[in-house]
């Protein structure tokens, strides 16, 4: 019996074993999906599965570092590593770059050139959270928000629509991408804003006689007190024939402040003008200026092309929840003609990076839609071309040590919004970035859903998706008060 | 014995097949568009790693043969008449001495009533009829401490291939337990404290959003609707049964009178019931539509056009029509030949429905208004009760081919060859990616593709006549938006503005020449003006024919309540009887 196990265990070993063929050396590199050709990766990102492009045949995978090497079989052209293997090799790899050469077998071994894959010293937060749903029009169906561990593939969620009859839930976000104090809103049915802090479910009632709408676009103020949010009359139209398909569009707006322990929204004059439009407020991590989009109000939807934000901000008193009497202009879209949205300060507080496209706020339906980087100790502007695609790149949020950047792009098929990090050196110099790895490379082929609104998370959030449904669905909910 | 139930089953299957085939031929169509089956490992394996994902695969994969003629009453009849003899035999053998035969039909019956609503998933039948075995076999465990610990061990994994209907199994293995009361019964208790484990944590950790879709049939609704009482009607018929057959356990109803008189009453209760539920429950109404639905779907216009022959009260029989007369060239000539009663006839408002949904796209689409003709087919697929829906699918493949939106058209084409009934469509379509050619000399996505608007706007930004406007000038050569915008002023009795758009498209490459219907408004419209009826070029025989239809008029004008009905035997047909009597 035992010669029978050791027979087993050999063959099993020679199995796992793979003997690297001798190949002829091709010019070229070859062509993967996702494409991580030159890509910058944490230490700690699940394995970059991948497949080939055009072979489906026998063909090998082999990562190296010097003399340390990982080597995968491909089935089908599809290549995926070992999970454990794939972990002890990039924390030896940290700082420096790995080599990932493809061998086929067709009609005799061949040799792609090496690609280059550098992995970063500085580690990514531990999970990614998002909203997964259809990208699309009006309706929705089944719909969720979600958290994806980094590390790994596994993907938990934080609440699912199925939890609270079926209605629509958004916007959500974090303080300082602390996965202890959350917010995200309820629309339709159970219309309200959770509020998840300290273990605690609180139930907003956003919506006040003095604002235009319920509480709508957030950004936490880092000491966790505050969130400012946008109020905005939306609406969506489609169109009849441009690549950028439909068109969100604010028919008015304004910027407000909620305080969490008093339930009170506070604003400014300044931020509440009847002629222009503000949204898309983002504070800065020391709490003390609040950035937002500003835009010259106009007849919309007519005029719905010639609407264009400026990035502006303003001063914010946090200990006397005042606001300064001057906005200044970061961006100015009349001189420019360009327009703003989705401005974000790294925490770091060194750069703030933006979204600009031709027109509107609704960025992440523009086909022109592009990252910006400002350098906020020098004030200089800059595409972030390394990141860029010829198609949508619009949302992004900064990781926790300020050196990795996620953000929603379209460049795959033209309409899913997909997750790609991208990372930033502390000099400002970008390195081309890297779709979410997956277990399998065909996962985006099949997935109908958007990656919408990704948000990096230090840890995982622990709140228990019933007690928040039954929050939502059975309390009557805090009644917040407009304070002048 | 043995053969008289097995040609029993066999006509029970025989009946079933014909009166499916007969009532529910068109709803069985109408239901395939809710599946979108894949046959592939990375769809299956995340299906069966859920609760109920097995017994999902399964219906989802019998719902794929149902546009297929016949493949839908097969199935639906087998489904049926294999719950009816699982019933039966769970019931002989716990009395085998009691001749169940037709009351065992009882459950199945339940099922077939809410099989007419489409918003019960396929998936809770199979589901029941997975269990029927799993029960059979259980309640024949002689032993007591095995027999439980099968119950525990069956409940656990129903829940697991089949979802809610671990309720129903644990339901009814303790009320066995409970009325067969071996010693050490009251063990069974347990049955009743794991399904209450189970629903709780289920619920608890979002496996099911509610408690409702936990433990009742409500999991195999529509979640979005409160489903009717009837759902209930299979559970609380199998676990009636069950309660009845271990009363007459014991009892021998099988010899003398008694057969005939059990048999009698049973019969008598099946007669019941079907009398009471299926002119309740068959839903009969929706017949018509779903027919219709499955002719524009196939492109049978001739047979819409048959079907709405005579007086209509439903304006979406009218859109039927109306798409079919535009899809034929012939709205503008031949629109008042069928009945019409207002703009809602020509387009029916979105109420944000999977089924008003898939109608607007193929009406869109008709106009080659390829956007909202697209958005339209998005919208149905994400309003969809199941996976996805295969037929907007294919609309979403064809609209972004028109676009040239070449990546996302792929990623429906390859999703579309994953599913065995689309799979040839789709690889058939693969030939137009990235290839301008052959969209463009395609007939219809090359036609509509010259259709699409010069100038962009954004959808009924300006009302959906300009929209249609729009379309008529960009591509004369499609006459169905300029037709339908005529269409829309005809049927609001609108002249005025019939006038002003005749005025500027009469004699351009956009209305070269009138449609019958549109020479009949404007002999109207400048009634005192003939020289106007020239410069339109209103033939002769409809000028005479005016003629006539105002002679009658005159004729009979003091005879006010006999008039529309003489005057439709004639004239029924013209935009001159519609704008007097309707």
């Amino acid at each position: 019996m035992k010669y029978i196990f050791s027979f087993l265990f050999i063959c099993l070993l020679m199995g796992c074993s793979v003997s690297i063929p001798e190949g002829t050396p091709l010019r070229e590199t070859p062509e993967i999906f996702p494409d991580y050709a030159g890509v910058t990766i944490p230490y700690n990102i699940a394995p970059l599965n991948f497949r080939l492009k055009a072979f489906d045949r026998e063909a090998i995978a082999v990562l190296s570092l010097g003399d340390k090497m990982l080597k995968v079989k491909g089935k089908k052209g599809e290549f995926t590593w070992s999970p454990s293997a794939w972990r002890s090799f990039l924390e030896a790899a940290r700082g420096k770059s790995l080599q990932l050469t493809i061998y086929i077998n067709e009609n005799g071994w061949k040799q792609y050139q090496p690609i280059s894959i550098r992995v970063a010293e500085e580690p990514v937060d531990g999970y990614l959270a998002y909203r997964l749903i259809e990208p699309g029009y009006e309706l929705w169906n089944r719909m969720g928000i979600y958290q994806r561990e980094l590390a790994t593939y596994t993907q938990s969620a934080i609440i699912e629509n199925k939890m609270t009859d079926d209605n629509c839930m958004n916007c959500h976000s974090f303080c300082m991408q602390d996965p202890e104090q959350m917010l995200f809103h309820m629309r339709q049915t159970h219309p309200a804003t959770m509020l998840l802090r300290e273990g605690k479910i609180e139930k907003l009632n956003t919506k006040t006689d003095q604002t235009m709408s319920y509480l709508v676009y957030p950004s936490w103020h880092p000491s966790g007190r505050y969130v400012a949010f946008s109020v905005n009359e939306t609406r969506q139209a489609f169109h009849v024939n441009h690549a950028n398909r439909v068109e969100v569009y604010d028919l008015m707006s304004d910027v407000v402040v909620y305080d969490t322990e008093k339930h009170e929204i506070v604003s400014s004059g300044l931020l509440k003008s009847r002629d222009v439009f503000e949204t898309f407020p983002t504070f800065s991590p020391d709490g003390r200026t609040l950035y937002f989009c500003s835009a010259d109000g106009r007849l919309m939807p007519e005029d719905f092309e010639n609407v264009h934000y400026s990035l502006c901000s303003i001063s914010f008193d946090p200990d006397t929840r005042t606001f300064g009497n001057q906005v200044d202009t970061l961006y100015n879209a009349r001189e420019l003609g360009k327009s703003v949205s989705f401005p974000r300060v790294s925490p770091d507080g060194r750069f703030l990076l933006y979204t600009l496209s031709g027109y509107g706020n609704f960025s992440i339906w523009h086909k022109d839609a592009d990252l910006y980087m400002i350098d906020l100790s020098t004030g200089t502007h800059s595409p972030a071309d390394a990141w860029n695609s010829d198609d949508v790149d619009s949302y992004h949020s900064w990781s926790s040590n300020s050196r990795w950047v996620v953000f929603s792009s379209r460049r795959i098929d033209g309409l899913y919004t997909r997750p790609y990090i991208g990372y930033i050196g502390t000099d400002g110099r970008l390195e081309k970035p890297f779709l979410l790895p997956q277990k399998d490379s065909r996962f985006y082929d099949r997935l109908m859903k958007s990656y919408n609104i990704p948000e990096f998370i230090t840890g995982k959030v622990k709140a228990n998706a019933r007690e928040i449904a039954l929050k939502a669905k059975k309390d009557k909910g805090v009644d917040l008060q407009y304070v002048k | 014995m043995k053969y008289l139930t097995l040609l029993f089953w066999c006509t029970v299957y025989i009946v079933l097949f014909i009166y499916l085939q007969y009532a529910s031929e068109f709803h069985f169509y109408f239901l395939e568009q809710n599946q979108l089956f894949q046959w592939s490992w990375p769809y299956l394996s995340e299906k069966l790693a859920m609760p109920g994902g097995f017994s999902f695969l399964l219906s989802e994969g019998l719902l794929q043969f149902f546009i297929l003629p016949y493949a839908g009453a097969g199935i639906m009849a087998g489904l049926l008449t294999g719950i009816g003899a699982g019933t039966y035999f769970i019931l002989c053998r716990i009395a085998p001495r009691v001749p169940w035969l037709f009351i065992s039909l009882l459950p199945a019956i339940g099922l077939l009533f809410v099989f007419f609503n489409f918003n019960f998933h396929l998936q809770g039948t199979v589901s029941y009829l997975l269990i029927l075995p799993v029960i059979y076999g259980i309640i024949g465990i002689s032993g007591l401490r095995y027999r439980l610990i099968a119950e525990g061990l069956s409940v656990l994994l129903v829940w697991f291939l089949a979802g809610p209907v671990f309720v129903l199994t644990g339901a009814v293995f303790l009320l066995y337990e409970l009325l067969k009361r071996d010693p050490g019964f009251y063990w069974s208790l347990l049955l009743g404290v794991e399904i209450l484990l189970i629903g709780l944590l289920s619920v608890w950790y979002s496996v099911w959003g509610e408690l409702n879709f936990a433990f009742l049939p409500d999991g195999y609704f529509n979640s979005r609707l409160k489903p009717d009482a009837i759902i209930y009607g299979s559970w609380v018929a199998l676990a009636g049964l069950i309660l009845l057959s271990c009363v007459f356990r014991n009892k021998d109803w099988c010899s003398g009178k008694r057969v005939w008189f059990g048999l009698g009453a049973q019969l008598l209760i099946i007669g019941g019931v079907l009398y009471g539920g299926l002119p309740k429950y068959r839903d009969a109404k929706s017949d018509k539509l779903k027919k219709l639905d499955y002719y524009s779907r196939t492109g049978q216009w001739d047979e819409i056009l048959e079907d709405c022959k005579g007086s209509m009260t439903n304006y979406l029989y009218m859109c039927y029509t109306n798409m079919a007369l535009a899809q034929k060239g012939q709205l503008g000539d031949r629109m008042f030949s069928y009945d019409q009663r207002g703009v809602p006839g020509l387009i029916v408002n979105w109420n944000q429905t999977m089924s008003i949904s898939v109608l607007l796209s193929d009406l869109f689409y008709t106009m080659g208004d390829v956007a909202s003709a697209q958005r339209m087919a998005f919208e149905a697929g994400v309003g969809e009760i199941g996976e996805g829906n295969p037929r907007m699918l294919k609309r979403l493949v064809e609209t972004n081919l028109i676009y040239g939106a070449y990546p996302v058209a792929e990623k429906y084409i390859a999703i579309l060859e994953n599913t065995p009934q689309y799979k040839t469509w789709a690889s058939g379509q693969r030939k137009f990616l990235y290839n301008e050619e052959a969209v463009n000399q395609d007939p219809v996505l090359g036609f509509k593709r010259r259709g699409l608007p010069v100038r962009n706007t954004l959808i009924q930004m300006d009302g959906v006549l300009n929209d249609l406007y729009s379309l008529a000038e960009s591509y004369p050569e499609n006459r169905a938006p300029i037709e339908y915008a005529g269409a829309i002023y005809l049927l609001g009795k609108d002249l005025p503005e019939f006038g002003k758009m005749v005025e500027k498209y009469y004699g351009t490459p956009v209305l070269p020449v009138l449609p019958l219907s549109f020479q009949e408004a404007v002999i109207i419209l400048w009634e005192g003006k003939p020289e106007e009826w020239e410069r339109f070029g209103i033939s002769q025989p409809l000028k005479e024919r005016f003629a006539s239809y105002k002679s009658q008029i005159l004729a009979n004008k003091g005879n006010t309540s006999a008039l529309p009905g003489l005057m439709r035997r004639s004239f029924g047909d013209t935009y001159w009887y519609y704008y007097m009597f309707k």
